[in-house]
């Protein structure tokens, strides 16, 4: 999936295509051939609109803008034609409804952020509900959920990450011998190549088998 | 260059197409938005409930449209109409409070004698211009639902199945725990803390959240304690309504049914409005001056019952599954009482329910769910195939009467719809049963006087249904000989069947000699008793002769 993954190409792509995802069907022809060459002459396969990058509808992407925009009414534009540079910090996004209980709201956030730190522009907004919508493959599902869980971003869920995690959960509720409990247990389980820590193998191995993952790695907007 | 644009541009036109017709086709889920509403609140397992209500309201849906668009509908257009016929006319001793609320809520009256129920069908092979097979009709009807049901049922398991991959590992229980107890959906902080409760809890205790479903006792709300009604004994007329008929058992099967169904979803519905709303009225309004914390203590507010109303649920579409056989119109009360009940049931769990404080977990009571559905499928169509198979149907009611078997339908569709040469050897063995029946009716004080068996034609089938048929007539007009008839039906029979001996009984098949169709009006049912007795529910006594008092007039309607 290049187009989540975002290069600065593919994101100058995507802006354009959603400004012209708006516009009448007789400039569509010109666009499919422009895009056909592009297919054709360069390596990167590019996708043809954004909406090919997104498991979402037109409709509901035009409503996603419509949540995106209410947040900040006074910064957000309307108008996508003049490819703006529009990015809401994290304190608006966590604030939403559909976030706002969730423990591991800021990883979130954090994860689909492009800069790292939390403000989101309206493609990453995009990208973060597309892939914790129902229609996100599993594989998909599982290399996000990797990324928010590794609290400290090396690659890699140690048990550092794992304790935090569990506080999260738990709201600290948790003596700290049953924490270090359960996490050396879930270490014991999950990890195969013995390194102490969880890499995206070992995690992807544990997921792929879990039940419940795909229902309840799940928002639904 | 130009090539590329013309491979590519169709393409492209073909994608837009396949996406928007994925909009529409999203758009076109009917209460989506509330079921999102509930599950953000109540967690996806509520919600599981409301998916599996919606699952069923479809299923239906395509039973009503079988039912009503190919069994309904063809007899009230092209069907004799009401009053022509003694099968669809009210008797006259009823004609009084047919019209009455009471008796209509009963599904009596007017409600029994039309195209609701079984017996208004008229046995007529084909009807109208169209040359409608209506007795074919209402049998495939009836042996497609339950097809359709079966494929269904187990195409939904088969696909939670597949999505669940078979999940009886517990190599990753405290990682499973860690990284996917975190229901996402929920929106509602209330939900959030019980959430966190139970998280916390299940990792106290040191155990897996495996769910327990109770199996509620629902049987007692659901049985009703209404005895089958009769129709008998009306007084001689010309006019339909006085003809006097016989008991038609399919009807009262299938107005039970409907009363069950009915009775049914009027207790879910007040003990939804007492048990729920009532309460929660009372513990809202009555908190203020009252000793002790109500919202807390006793009462309190209910909780959703996941459990048995998914078992409710289940049970109640087993009835539907029972009953359409006989009443053609279960389905479509039972879309009804669906879309009701999704309405009534959202508003209610909205408004009167709180979170639970154990929370369960969805994923795998879904295929459980499924497979409960399966069981009692097959266990609610067994009565009708066995009906189907064996119990021969009411002999003036239905569409399937005068035959001894219900399923005789298909062996007469294919010898009259089919080609030619099926027809001559039916129509042979026809002409040859019917010189066997002025034979026999000679041969009477003779009765054990055997007939050579005739040499057996191609298809038993379909030469034993028109014979069968000739017999039925025939012994109508006999009811006063009785010992001989037995034995002539055995012997009627070797024909279709020469193998065993001529006076082995086939008692099921057999109604009798090769008689002449009646020219009576007759108050019973015809001919020698032997198994099954037409028009009587099996297992009733059985009346050697004429009834009592029931004198017999001349019948014109024939």
């Amino acid at each position: 999936m290049k187009c989540v993954n975002s290069s600065s190409k593919m994101q100058m792509f995507i802006k354009s295509e959603l400004s012209q995802c708006k516009c009448s069907p007789t400039t569509e022809p010109f666009r499919m051939q422009v895009n056909a060459c592009k297919l054709f002459f360069h390596v990167q396969p590019a996708p043809l609109c954004i909406l090919d990058c997104t498991f979402f509808t037109r409709k509901e992407i035009l409503r996603l803008h419509g949540r995106y925009h209410e947040m900040a009414p006074n910064v957000v534009p309307m108008d996508y034609t003049k490819d703006p540079d529009v990015k809401l910090p994290m304190q608006l996004i966590i604030n939403m409804p559909e976030l706002k209980e969730n423990p591991f709201k800021e990883r979130i956030v954090e994860s689909f952020s492009e800069d790292g730190e939390g403000s989101l522009s309206f493609n990453d907004f995009v990208d973060m509900f597309s892939v914790l919508s129902e229609m996100a493959p599993r594989e998909l599902k599982a290399i996000y959920a990797f990324k928010i869980y590794d609290f400290n971003t090396d690659n890699f869920i140690c048990k550092s990450d794992l304790e935090k995690t569990l506080n999260k959960l738990t709201r600290e509720e948790l003596t700290a011998e049953e924490i270090t409990l359960v996490c050396e247990k879930v270490i014991e389980e999950a990890d195969m190549d013995g390194d102490g820590k969880l890499g995206f193998a070992d995690f992807e191995n544990m997921i792929s088998k879990a039940p419940d993952f795909l229902s309840t790695f799940h928002i639904r907007i | 260059m130009m090539v590329i644009f013309l491979i590519c541009v169709p393409f492209q036109k073909w994608m837009k197409f396949q996406r928007d017709f994925e909009n529409f086709k999203t758009a076109c889920i009917p209460w989506e938005m509330k079921i999102k509403e509930i599950e953000s609140h109540f967690g996806s397992s509520v919600a599981s409930y409301f998916i599996f209500l919606r699952w069923m309201y479809g299923i239906n849906m395509i039973l009503f449209g079988l039912t009503f668009g190919l069994v309904m509908v063809p007899e009230a257009l092209m069907g004799k109409p009401y009053g022509s016929l003694p099968r669809k006319t009210v008797p006259r001793a009823e004609e009084a409070s047919a019209m009455n609320f009471a008796t209509l809520w009963d599904f009596s009256g007017f409600a029994q004698y039309s195209v609701l129920f079984y017996g208004y069908y008229n046995n007529q092979r084909t009807i109208g211009w169209l040359k409608f097979r209506m007795p074919l009709s209402y049998f495939l009807v009836g042996v497609g639902t339950i097809g359709y049901s079966f494929m269904i049922v187990i195409r939904t398991m088969a696909r939670n199945a597949n999505e669940d991959g078979g999940g009886d590992d517990t190599s990753f229980n405290f990682s499973w725990k860690m990284f996917t107890s975190w229901d996402y959906l929920i929106g509602n902080p209330e939900t959030a803390d019980n959430k966190f409760a139970s998280i916390t809890t299940s990792f106290k205790l040191e155990e897996e959240k495996i769910v327990k479903y109770n199996m509620s006792i629902w049987e007692a709300s659901l049985y009703n304690g209404t005895i089958p009604e009769n129709s008998t004994a009306p007084p001689i007329q010309v006019d339909p309504a006085d003809v006097p008929r016989g008991p038609c058992w399919e009807t009262m099967v299938g107005q039970e049914f409907v009363r069950l169904t009915v009775s049914d979803t009027m207790t879910t519905y007040i003990t939804i409005l007492i048990g729920d709303f009532l309460r929660a009225v009372f513990v809202r309004f009555f908190n203020y001056c009252w000793c002790w914390d109500l919202e807390y203590g006793f009462p309190s507010y209910s909780e959703f019952d996941i459990s048995g109303n998914v078992l409710g649920l289940i049970f109640n579409q087993g009835m539907i599954w029972m009953g359409s056989f006989y009443a053609p119109c279960l389905p479509a009360i039972n879309v009804f009482r669906l879309h009701t009940s999704m309405y009534l049931q959202c508003w209610a769990v909205m408004c009167c329910n709180v979170p639970q404080e154990r929370v369960f977990k969805a994923s795998r009571s879904n295929n459980f769910y499924m497979a409960m559905l399966l069981f009692i499928l097959f266990l609610s169509t067994l009565p009708a195939v066995y009906t189907i198979v064996s119990i021969p149907p009411s002999f003036d009611c239905g569409p399937f009467s005068g035959k001894t078997r219900m399923f005789e339908v298909i062996s007469e569709t294919l010898e009259h719809d089919f080609p030619s040469w099926f027809g001559k050897q039916a129509e042979e063995n026809k002409r040859r049963n019917k010189q066997k029946a002025q034979k026999s009716n000679e041969q009477e004080e003779y009765p054990f006087e055997t007939e050579p068996p005739q040499p057996k034609q191609k298809g038993g089938k379909q030469d034993e249904s028109t014979a069968n048929q000739d017999n039925k007539k025939g012994q109508a007009g006999n009811e006063a000989k009785k010992t001989g008839q037995p034995q002539e039906a055995s012997s009627s029979q070797a024909l279709q069947h020469p193998g065993p001996a001529p006076n082995g009984r086939y008692p099921p098949q057999s109604r009798g000699g090769n008689l002449p169709p009646p020219s009576i009006a007759v108050t019973r049912p015809p001919g020698p008793r032997g198994y099954g007795v037409p028009g009587y529910p099996p297992g009733n006594p059985r009346f050697p002769g004429a009834q009592p008092g029931m004198p017999r007039g001349p019948p014109t309607y024939r």
